[in-house]
């Protein structure tokens, strides 16, 4: 092996750092002005801060809200805690971004926008989604059309895309939220705006209020483009800094005692928390993986532990009521402590027992995984 | 320094500093803001810079500074790993830059500006600020622990 072989594994630089040398390069005359990095000249920034009560309400814009998206997977009384947040707007040159619904209850972060296009010509695609995916990713009645023909159909002329999603370079987010990492599912309503729900768990968020910077985002598409939007110069930016009163909603807890070895993947499970919420049930992991070294303060990109349950028609639930866990392994470097947080579909109970499956993942194609029984005792 | 001097030479420099990021910082964003602030602090302070020959290794030098602060500002909660997308393309080569990544950065870095940057010992000494016989040994002890893990020899020659 030798230096080039090394260079040669690196990924090309990518778009977005080639684009923040130049702005660097381009700002250097400026002395005095900070750098701002991937803000285009038409962007536009927009700080509106939101201070939640803790009165619940339900949502009153339209369209569809979190328990929608939840599909049932909560307990109705969740619907009560999920709370108004109408009228708190992000506006860019291209869409209007309405903040809907929100709720922060400790381990979870959860909201709704809804976007809405202001060029009428222009048919909104979430990020991650491209005009030759089908409908139904979008809405249930989405027959067999895929995104594009349902546009072209409708007679619009081009495509903007849209997204929210916390603002890392944000200093607000610095402490806060440290890893905390949105998913974000898509409907599209009658009149074609979307509502977004974007969804987060991690653990040791805090007590009481948790502020947040969102970055609302809308760009038009350059079908021919492969880079993310996020990472697109001519992204138009709006942010929102939330203020999110903690929602008390656990109802119960079960904790493992037993550590429990699972050599096929090289990890010793310290113990499994189960929390009980009428939206979701967290299970929160510790453990410790036996090769110390695979966390060094750099992130290894191409290799993952997954964490599922398995349940009672024997297959992991990866992908459950509001997040997907894979994305949520955390390291606490002061302790050496790996976690995992994830969530099952809401119960009324909390059972005795679960089969926990976890994989090593060494690339997309070589995966091995170990299955464990977990008992929570009284 | 001119200004146009200067952009040339960061632009020259961009690809080995973005290599740099990219072993030390996990996130895109926080590559971006850390070579943007290199970048302006290498300008504000070029005057610093007494001998123009080796502004290679003092950009390299405000890097690391600055992405050591960047990581101090991550908090010590960090993601860990992001589940790579159905179908994403590995590189052939993917399994080296996973072990040059295992490694500790008091081993990782000196092997990476020398064997992968071209660096010489004494531009890495006064990058890392260490004297030339640690530098000289961390690689050693580098090159054993890159060898033990990817089963192979590397840097012969």
């Amino acid at each position: 092996m030798t230096g080039k072989n090394f260079r040669d594994a690196f990924p090309i630089m990518d778009e977005g750092f080639r684009c923040a040398v130049l702005q660097a390069l381009e700002d250097i005359g400026k002395e005095r002005e900070p750098v701002k990095r991937k803000i285009s000249v038409g962007a536009v920034l927009v700080a509106a801060i939101v201070m939640l009560a803790a009165v619940a309400a339900a949502a009153v814009v339209g369209g569809w809200g979190m328990m929608d998206f939840l599909e049932g997977k909560s307990l109705p009384e969740a619907g009560e805690m999920i709370q108004s947040m109408e009228g708190q707007t992000a506006e860019t040159e291209l869409a209007t971004f309405t903040l809907k619904e929100a709720l922060y209850d400790g381990y979870g972060v959860y909201m709704t926008f809804s976007v809405r296009s202001k060029d009428p010509t222009k048919f909104l695609l979430p990020g991650g989604q491209i005009p030759g995916n089908k409908l139904s990713n979008l809405k249930e009645d989405g027959a067999d059309l895929t995104i594009g023909e349902y546009a072209e159909g409708k007679g619009y002329e081009g495509y903007t895309y849209v997204g929210a999603e916390i603002d890392y370079k944000s200093e607000v987010n610095r402490g806060s939220a440290d890893g905390l990492m949105f998913n974000t599912r898509a409907h599209l309503e009658e009149d074609d705006s979307l509502t977004l729900m974007l969804a987060a768990v991690a653990s040791d968020l805090g007590e009481g209020q948790l502020t947040l910077q969102m970055m609302c985002g809308a760009s038009d598409v350059n079908l021919t483009d492969t880079i993310v939007w996020q990472d697109r110069p001519s992204v138009q930016k709006a942010s929102l800094l939330l203020k999110l009163q903690k929602t008390d909603t656990v109802r119960r807890e079960r904790i493992s005692r037993e550590t429990v070895d699972m050599p096929a993947v090289g990890m010793t499970i310290q113990r499994v928390r189960l929390i009980q919420t009428p939206l979701t049930t967290y299970y929160e992991v510790d453990y410790t993986p036996y090769e110390k070294f695979v966390y060094n303060g750099s992130i290894r990109r191409n290799k993952a532990y997954l964490f599922g349950v398995v349940n009672g028609e024997g297959k992991v639930v990866y992908r459950s009521a509001v997040a997907n866990i894979s994305s949520m392994c955390m390291v606490d470097r002061e302790t050496g402590m790996w976690r995992a947080l994830g969530t099952l579909p809401a119960s009324e109970t909390l059972p005795d027992e679960l089969q926990l499956r976890v994989s090593i993942i060494d690339d997309p194609s070589n995966w091995t995984s170990e299955t464990v029984t977990i008992r929570f005792p009284e | 320094m001119t200004k146009d001097e200067f952009a040339r030479r960061i632009l020259e420099m961009s690809p080995m500093l973005y290599r740099l990021c990219y072993t030390q910082l996990s996130q895109p964003a926080d590559r971006e803001d850390a070579v943007q602030e290199t970048v302006r602090r290498a300008w504000e302070h070029r005057d610093k810079l007494r001998d123009e020959r080796y502004m290679q290794t003092w950009v390299v030098r405000i890097l690391l500074n600055v992405c050591d602060t960047q990581r101090r500002k991550n908090g010590r909660l960090l993601p860990v790993e992001v589940l790579p997308e159905q179908g994403t393309e590995v590189a052939e080569n993917a399994p080296l830059l996973e072990a040059l990544c295992m490694l500790e950065e008091k081993y990782r870095l000196p092997i990476q500006l020398h064997y992968i940057e071209g660096c010489d010992v004494a531009e890495v000494s006064a990058m890392l600020h260490l004297p030339q016989g640690t530098v000289k040994s961390r690689m050693a002890r580098g090159r054993a622990r890159l060898r033990e893990m990817l089963k192979s020899e590397v840097f012969e020659g």
